[in-house]
């Protein structure tokens, strides 16, 4: 498939994901600055941009912890910016927080309880088997505090709290961070299986060439604005993205 | 110390406990020193007086044991929901909205929700001390050699209890944990789509709720009380958090005991020593923790939360 058709057949298809010229502040501050991002239905898509640029900010958009001023989140098509956390969790997004953000002194075990806080249905269980299915580590530790864990251990226990809710769109905000490149590398594959089974992802990265390798397609975004949206080959093909994130001159 | 000592000093420290209970709750989820909190079981203990009195009769006749369980248990339970109910309101209209401000904003607004509680209730009660009904015939045991009495049997037993009951519902339930996921990272909780501000609420709902019945508990046991009692017996309870670990639950009890039985020690101490010093004791006590170990006995260096 060409890039122009590939493009062509992602604007006919309703994304899962829609950003619409959103404006965010923090106070007068002006971080987002009229951001568009589409995520479609299974894709993995990348978000790479400086520290500071605006990617943690963009998260925590999506979920509504910031408000946008202006412009439109749609998640299926529906506008979830102004919606509760809550609401917007029990619509299918679930978050892999920047630092992982596991609650220390709750056992490993009650920490993926807490990811399945918003679940109604009755298969809590079979969701917790898969985790530990894909993490057996955390099958090992399920009663030990989570602050105890190793930073790897602590990471597999986000994707798993995420993974607990059952969500269409999971938003993971470096996920490499802190991690060495073989458990970068495991991180990745296991982001590959959790896509394959069916979860969309779109996921921050400072790890670029990493990101690129599994994404379909990507953002740059710099100070707030997009300013490359492209293929996955495109991105790691052009000169911005090898300068600024692959280190080559 | 004799074994009578030490059982007054349980007594004591059970309702220290309970007390402390409520400032270490919401200390571990807003990180405030709620100074209304003791107020709120002064108004528990004055809201029960009338529920003890429609049940039973003071005009000097014996109750039987079965009004003085159901008079007892009704004012607890009228006592605590009503605590409860104002302890969520207070949060509400007095902190919620300086939730981000600096920490000195709210800690001033608790204060000054203690003294207007203070000022309506000396309204209400006028300012000397007023008899609590009688809720229990007096009746004493002898076990090994010392004497035990039915109220303090009464406030061990009822203290006990809602400890225990407070350990299950946060360690074992699911809204327990959801409770201490909200004190350990707030943001986080919020991102799995934990209801902070219910979190919150329900947190003030069981502190004040704990007061109130350990209100009804400290009326039996003391025989009466004035509209400060509890602002006092707050300060006391407060250093059994911080010498417990503030934000920790297990601390505030172990912390209410040895603050219980620190203050009947010195109290029964001869030689110009006694019920003049104590407070001087435990004051100490707060300072030398807050200045060797502030973060008390069960707590970490990360302020272990709820
Ligand atoms: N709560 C806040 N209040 C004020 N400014 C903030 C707040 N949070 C973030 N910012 C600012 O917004 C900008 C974007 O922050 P953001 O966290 O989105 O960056 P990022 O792209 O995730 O960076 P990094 O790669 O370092 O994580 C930064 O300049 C940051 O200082
Ligand atoms: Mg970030």
């Amino acid at each position: 498939m060409t890039n122009e058709s590939l493009r062509h057949t992602l604007e006919e298809k309703q994304p899962l994901l829609e950003f619409r010229g959103v404006d965010t502040y923090y106070g007068s501050l002006h971080i987002l600055k009229s951001v568009d991002y589409r995520v479609g239905e299974g894709e993995i898509v990348a978000l790479l941009g400086a520290n500071g640029a605006g990617k943690t900010t963009t998260m925590k958009t999506i979920l509504g912890i910031v408000r946008p001023r202006s412009g439109q989140v749609l998640f299926e098509g529906k506008r979830i910016d102004g919606e509760q956390t809550g609401r917007i969790v029990e619509a299918g997004i679930a978050p892999v927080p920047e630092g992982r953000r596991v609650f220390p002194r709750l056992t490993v075990l009650d920490n993926l309880k807490m990811g399945a806080w918003t679940r109604k249905d009755g298969q809590v269980k079979q969701d917790m088997d898969r985790v530990y299915d894909l993490f057996p580590r955390l099958a090992e530790r399920k009663n030990q505090q989570a602050g105890t864990l190793s930073g790897g251990e602590q990471q597999m226990l986000a994707i798993g709290r995420a993974l607990m809710a059952r969500p269409r769109l999971m938003i993971m905000d470096e996920p490499s961070m802190g991690l060495s490149p073989i458990l970068t590398e495991r991180v990745f594959d296991t982001v590959v299986e959790i896509n394959k089974q069916g979860t969309t992802i779109f996921m921050v990265e400072q790890n670029a060439y990493m990101a690129l390798q599994v994404a379909v397609r990507g953002y740059v975004l710099q100070t707030g604005e997009v300013v490359l949206a492209d293929t996955a080959p495109n991105l790691l093909a052009s000169d911005m993205v090898r300068k600024a994130y692959l280190g080559e001159t | 110390m004799t074994l009578d000592v030490l059982i007054s000093g349980v007594v004591l420290g059970s309702l220290y406990a309970i007390v402390a209970l409520g400032y270490t709750m919401v200390y571990g989820i807003i990180e405030l020193i709620n100074f209304a909190h003791g107020d709120v079981f002064t108004l528990g203990a004055f809201i029960s007086i009338p529920v003890i009195q429609a049940i039973i009769s003071q005009n000097g006749s014996t109750p039987t044991l079965g009004q003085s369980i159901f008079a007892i248990g009704a004012a607890m339970v009228v006592a605590a929901l009503c605590c409860a109910v104002v302890g969520v309101v207070i949060e509400r209209v007095a902190y919620r909205r300086l939730r981000n401000a600096p920490r000195l904003a709210p800690l001033i607004t608790a204060i000054g929700v203690s003294l207007i509680m203070e000022n309506a209730m000396a309204q209400w009660q006028g300012g000397l001390p007023v008899f609590y009904p009688t809720a229990l015939q007096p009746s004493s045991y002898t076990i090994l050699g010392t004497t035990l009495t039915n109220t303090q049997i009464l406030v061990i037993l009822g203290a006990l209890a809602m400890m225990l009951g407070l350990d299950m519902f946060v360690n074992r339930t699911t809204i327990g944990k959801a409770m201490r996921a909200v004190a350990q990272d707030r943001e986080a909780a919020s991102m799995m789509g934990i209801n902070v501000n219910f979190i919150i609420s329900l947190t003030f709902f069981v502190g004040s709720a704990l007061a109130g019945a350990g209100a009804v508990l400290y009326g039996i046991d003391l025989g009466s009380l004035g509209y400060d009692s509890g602002f006092t017996l707050g300060l006391f309870a407060f250093t059994a958090a911080v010498l417990g670990g503030i934000g920790n639950i297990r601390g505030a009890m172990i912390g209410g005991l040895i603050i219980g039985i620190l203050q009947e020690y010195v109290s029964g101490l001869g030689n110009g020593v006694g019920t003049e010093w104590y407070d001087t004791a435990i004051f100490s006590v707060l300072v030398l923790i807050l200045v060797f170990r502030p973060s008390g006995i069960l707590g970490t260096n990360t302020a272990e939360k709820v």
